[in-house]
């Protein structure tokens, strides 16, 4: 179960998992420092995406004074972290938003006791809770007892990348340089953009988001091993969009889970407060919504047919309030992206960890594989991508031979 | 699981004779308190009895000697949801109980109502660094009004158990009012008997 299906399920049945705000509060403190190993590497890397995957493998290439580069397909950083500051007085993410872990993860993720600095976080245990199914809103407040995570307060998780993980590695990162074709032999890895342009390596490090894999859009030589290509297509990667209104007065709950919460095919959607806790003086209501039901919204293909559709389901929700104090609102459509294409792996199929596994695998110790979607502990989180990547240099360079 | 222990418990227990009738004592409860099933905390109540009336029920081999009573006191909880909140409850109660003679088990339903302070974690300041963090604070003040039931056992001695569920409603000026449940499970003891007047 993905953690939004997880969050709605418990708001609903409220008891289902009850153990769960102790297991995140016991997670503090269990640290661990990433950087602790034998290098038997010193050739060059180049790492394919400059998503939190990405820029965390170059961050700790760049520690290790390992020869590196990062192409990165988008005009910016952050792949699906992302800030908009256009909005409000505060910055939102526009992308992955909740810190799935102790705060502490954050220092963890820096791995530097020298770094000076703080950041405020919020626990995210929201206290107004609404159900809306079958047309009915119905509230469930209890539900906030079993759930609880936190969220940054006055800045993102894209600032946090860019400041203390990316600040140090610009200087490697190209951007707007998608790849189409990835070539490994005994020799190493050459890597040919949608320019034309050869891009050679001894190891490359592939974070980019595992349905540009199931769509085809690079190729490889020699193909995936089979096995490795079953794992992929067992991956179920529904649609996934974010949206944000503003609004002149707050008439929301804190969160608002919408649809069918149980059986196949329930709804992953959810309206909240996107300003909970962050002391702004404006009202911004947000919508996660990544599942099945997301393709209706992504096939509008018109931003403003999408928020007027939004709208006119709050108006519903809510007793016609939402129109008359509509503001303005922020579409964030991964799968409109051409370099994300979907939101990200909610279902696995069958073995888990087995199939996670197989994606992580290397290939010929020339490819290989970290992301938001190949890490098993933390799947689908930015520091679950960050800590993949982080295994990942491990692997390269600890088990890796001297090159030829 | 819990029905479970609670027969086994009922049915090891020796067939003790009730509390002496002729004594009053102040009895204390005292507890862990889990509510929602996932907080802990603990418990402890004054629950003094009066207006005890014993009556006899003929059944077909025995008769039955019940004690009704009815009770009232204050009780004082306090409990933690890691990482979010601690809070503290002090309410009155008022209600009734029946008790056997023959073992010694009661039950009792009780209401209640009081106050409620949430020392709620509005914001943790992370040390990039070290990863230490510091905790900023908000107290929120609240009713908790509740029903609960209770079942229990009172030895010969002066102890006894209890358990007590209970539901209720968690109401803050600043939130509305959400559902409150909780479990608490706990001892029993009579302080200070006296002689009946």
């Amino acid at each position: 179960m993905n953690r939004r299906a997880f969050l709605q399920r418990c708001a609903e049945l409220g008891a289902t998992l009850p153990f769960f705000s102790f297991l995140l509060a016991c997670e503090e403190g269990q640290g661990q420092r990433y950087a602790d190993f034998e290098v038997n590497f010193d050739g060059r890397v180049i790492v394919v995406g400059a998503g939190a995957a990405g820029l965390a493998e170059g961050y700790m290439l760049d520690r290790y004074g390992i020869e590196f580069e990062i192409l990165e397909a988008m005009p910016r950083i952050g792949g699906r972290v992302k800030r908009d500051d256009t909005l409000v007085d505060v910055p939102i993410d526009l992308g992955a938003e909740w810190i799935h872990s102790d705060p502490g993860i954050l220092a963890r993720l820096i791995d530097d006791p020298s770094v000076e600095g703080s950041i405020d976080v919020v626990p995210y245990s929201p206290d107004t809770i609404s159900v809306y199914r079958k047309g009915a809103l119905r509230p469930l407040n209890v539900g906030g007892n079993y759930y609880a995570e936190y969220k940054f307060h006055r800045t993102t998780w894209f600032d946090f990348l860019e400041r203390y993980i990316a600040s140090g590695i610009t200087d490697r990162i190209r951007l707007q340089t998608p790849i189409t074709t990835v070539e490994h032999d005994e020799t190493g890895v050459r890597i040919t953009d949608a320019d034309g342009g050869l891009h050679t390596a001894d190891r490359v490090l592939m974070t980019v988001p595992q349905k540009v894999h199931q769509d085809g859009r690079i190729a490889f030589s020699p193909p995936w091993p089979a096995e490795k290509k079953r794992a992929l297509d067992a991956l179920s990667i529904p649609d996934g969009l974010k949206v944000f209104f503003e609004f002149t007065e707050r008439f929301y709950p804190d969160l608002t889970a919408v649809g069918s919460l149980l059986g196949e095919g329930g709804s992953d959607k959810l309206f909240y407060d996107a300003m909970f806790r962050k002391d702004a003086d404006r009202h911004v209501l947000g919508l996660f919504h990544v599942g099945p039901g997301a393709a209706d919204y992504v096939g509008l293909g018109d931003d403003d047919a999408l928020v007027q559709r939004l709208l006119e389901e709050l108006d519903a929700m809510f007793d016609g309030q939402a129109t008359p104090r509509f503001v303005r609102a922020i579409v964030e459509d991964w799968s409109a992206n051409p370099f994300i294409r979907a939101a990200y792996p909610t279902d696995v199929g069958g073995d888990t960890p087995s199939t996670l596994a197989t994606l992580r695998r290397p290939i010929d110790a020339r490819l290989y594989f970290a992301g938001a979607g190949v890490d098993y502990e933390n799947q689908s989180t930015v520091h679950g991508a960050m800590q993949s990547a982080y295994a990942a240099v491990e692997r390269i360079l600890g088990d890796m031979p001297q090159t030829p | 699981m819990l029905p479970t222990i609670l027969a086994v418990c009922l049915a090891s227990s020796p067939s003790v004779a009730p509390p002496d009738e002729s004594s009053v004592a102040v009895p204390l409860q005292a507890g862990l308190f889990v509510p929602y099933g996932t907080q802990p905390g603990a418990r402890v109540a004054v629950p003094v009895e009066f207006r005890a009336r014993t009556f006899t029920r003929a059944r077909r081999r025995r008769s039955v000697t019940r004690t009704g009573s009815l009770f009232a006191g204050p009780r004082l909880g306090a409990f933690v949801r890691p990482a979010q909140h601690w809070s503290l409850t002090a309410q009155g109660e008022f209600g009734y109980k029946l008790r056997g003679h023959r073992r010694g088990v009661y039950s009792a339903f009780g209401v209640g109502a009081g106050y409620l302070l949430e020392a709620r974690i509005v914001r943790v300041r992370v040390d990039l660094g070290t990863a230490d963090t510091d905790v900023t604070r908000e107290f929120r003040h609240g009713l908790l009004p509740e029903a609960s039931y209770t079942v229990g056992q009172d030895f010969e001695n002066r102890w006894g158990w209890y358990l007590r569920p209970s539901v209720g409603a968690k109401i803050l000026p600043s939130v509305g009012s959400s559902l409150f449940m909780a479990i608490e499970v706990g001892f029993r003891v009579r302080l200070m008997p006296r002689r009946a007047r």
